[in-house]
This record gives structure tokens, sequence and C-alpha cells, in this order.
């Protein structure tokens, strides 16, 4: 039996469930990295059948290997444009993954719900300030509510206790957790990458 | 678990952590005299270093450093009949190298020194 086109066959099998884990990447990065695994395994194997399934055996599964470029690519855009949109996706991947990613993702719902929660506050004010704000309200014995945010009408006989200094105060305390959280989730992007580039420079054992 | 296969296990996990980020500082190292592709540097790795760098990781690694600007990559058509990708140090790259290659000569001989009653121990 001739095995090249067999082999031919195989790598071209394997490329094509890379390109599919590759979705998403611009399409000349894709060609790009489909070509270079190509020619590594045409270049390792050739027609040999034993060595190409050693080869993929080391390059690992393609959906992991495609994701591995994905993320990667998914990192490195969160960290030059530090938005908040990219970080939180790449943290809900690594969530997926560890229990420390998923501390991550938990905090970074917490920081960024904040940031909205405030941010929202001081841009509504303006346009409805009889319904922004934050009030009090005593529920006798000796407890008290507290309602923040945008409400339907504002609640009968509690009393409103930020008035417009809501404006200043939710700029800022939403401008501290925005920034705080950002900071947080990159340190963590760094910490991320280096562990999965870690996966192992290995003493050479026979393979 | 027996106490022996828990603190192989233990050893394994350290020496994963220990691993973290030379990676990095091997990869560039091995290209420090000369433009190579892929298969070229696993080879040199193996061959001069005995060091194993699995093709599934080493890859995405070099695709990433040529988006950071440590590494630059041409497609070059070789007389075997197909292209191959080489990559070369960037000078930014070779800055980089130079400085972990300092900081891992100071940190290795502080813990070869740290390292010297425990291996005389073994010795006896």
């Amino acid at each position: 039996m001739n095995s090249a086109p067999a082999a031919e066959h195989e790598i071209e099998s394997y490329l094509t469930r890379l390109r599919t884990s590759l979705r998403g990447l611009p399409a000349e990065q894709v060609e790009d990295i489909v070509r270079e695994i190509r020619s590594h395994l045409i270049e390792s194997a050739g027609t040999d059948r034993e060595r190409l399934t050693k080869a993929l055996a080391r390059l690992g599964d393609p959906a992991t290997l495609g994701s591995a470029y994905r993320m990667d690519d998914l990192a490195l855009r969160a960290q030059s444009s530090r938005s908040p949109l990219l970080l939180l996706r790449l943290v809900m991947h690594w969530a997926t993954r560890s229990l420390e990613g998923l501390g991550a993702l938990v905090v970074a719902f917490l920081g960024y719900g904040t940031a909205l929660i405030a941010l929202g506050c001081a841009l509504f004010k303006p346009f409805m300030p009889d319904r922004v704000g934050l009030w009090v309200q005593r529920v006798p014995p000796d407890d008290w509510s507290f309602q923040l945010g945008r409400v339907a009408t504002a609640p009968a006989d509690a009393r409103e206790v930020l008035g417009w200094y809501i404006v200043p105060l939710g700029l800022l305390v939403g401008a501290i957790a925005l920034t705080a959280t950002s900071r947080y989730l990159l340190s963590k992007v760094r910490k991320f990458r280096s562990a999965r580039s870690a996966s192992v420079v290995g003493v050479r054992d026979d393979w | 678990m027996s106490q022996r296969s828990s603190d192989s296990l233990a050893v394994e996990r350290w020496e994963v952590q220990a691993r973290k980020g030379v990676l990095e500082l091997v990869v560039l190292a091995a290209l420090w005299s000369g433009r190579l592709y892929g298969l070229e540097l696993i080879r040199r790795l193996e061959g001069d270093a005995q060091l194993t760098v699995p093709e599934g990781t080493l890859y995405p690694l070099l695709n990433r450093m040529r988006a950071e600007g440590q590494v630059d990559a041409e497609w070059v058509e070789a007389e075997a009949g197909h292209p191959r990708k080489y990559y070369r140090l960037t000078p930014e790259g070779r800055r980089r190298v130079v400085q972990m290659a300092r900081f891992w000569r100071g940190f290795a001989a502080s813990i070869d020194a740290v390292l010297q009653p425990v291996l005389a121990e073994r010795r006896k």
C-alpha cells in the first residue's frame, strides 16, 4: 500500500481541525499558522506514518493548539487596549480552566459591576434628578434600609441623602473601581500567560 | 497514596513551576547565533542542551514573541521543496536575552551556593 497519500490525508485532516479552532483570528494569520504547522509535519515525518503519528501526538490536540493561539491573541489585544470587555472575555475563558480563574471572574464581576452602578448614577442624575440617588429609610424599631440607583418613583417617606454630590462621587468611585479592576485583571493576565507558556521545557528522555 | 508517590508528585509540580519562564530564555538564546525554523530550533535544543520543548507549546510561543517584537519571521523556499518559516532575533530580542542571561547567571550561582550543603550531605 502506498502510504504517501494516506499520510498527506492525515496531515490535511489535522490542519482542517486546526483551522476550525483558529476561527476568529484574521484570515491571514490563520493561513500563516496552518502553513507553518504543515511545513513542520512534512519536515518531521515526510510520508512515514509512524513518525507522523508521533509528530501529531507531540503537537497535541488541534483544538488545544488552536486555542493556545487564540488565547495569546486575545491576551495581547486585552493588554494593549486595556479594554474591560476583552479582559472580561479572557477571564471567562480562564475561569473554565482553573479555580484561580474563577476567583478572578468573581472579582471582575464585582469590580466592573460597582463601576457600572457608580458611573450610571453619575450620568443619569442630570437627566432624572428626582429618580437617581441614595435613599435612606428608617424601619422601626431600629433598622435602616438603603436604596441606591435609579428608581421608578422615589420611595415614600425615605430621605435622599446625597443630592447632587452623587455626580462627583459616582464618577470618582466608578473611575477607581474601573481602573483597579482592570489593573488587577491585567496582572492576572500576565500570570496566566507565563503559567501557560511554562507548560514544560523538559529534560530529554527518549521519545 | 503512598508517601513516596505523593513526594514525587509534589516534586513534579514544583518542577513545572521551576520551568516557568525558562522557556522564553531558552528559545531566545537558541536564536542567538542565527535564524532557525521551528523544527531546527527543537532539534538544536534537544541536541545541544538535552531540553525538550513540546511543539504544541513552541509554535504558539514563537508566534507570540513575534507579535511582541522579540523575533522576526520570514518564509523561505527550501531546497526540500516546501517552504520553511525562519525566526531571528530583533534588536529588542537581543537586548532582552542578554538581560535574562545575566540574571540567570547570578541566580544560578546563588542557588548553587545554597544547595552545596544539601548535596554534600548526600554524598557521604
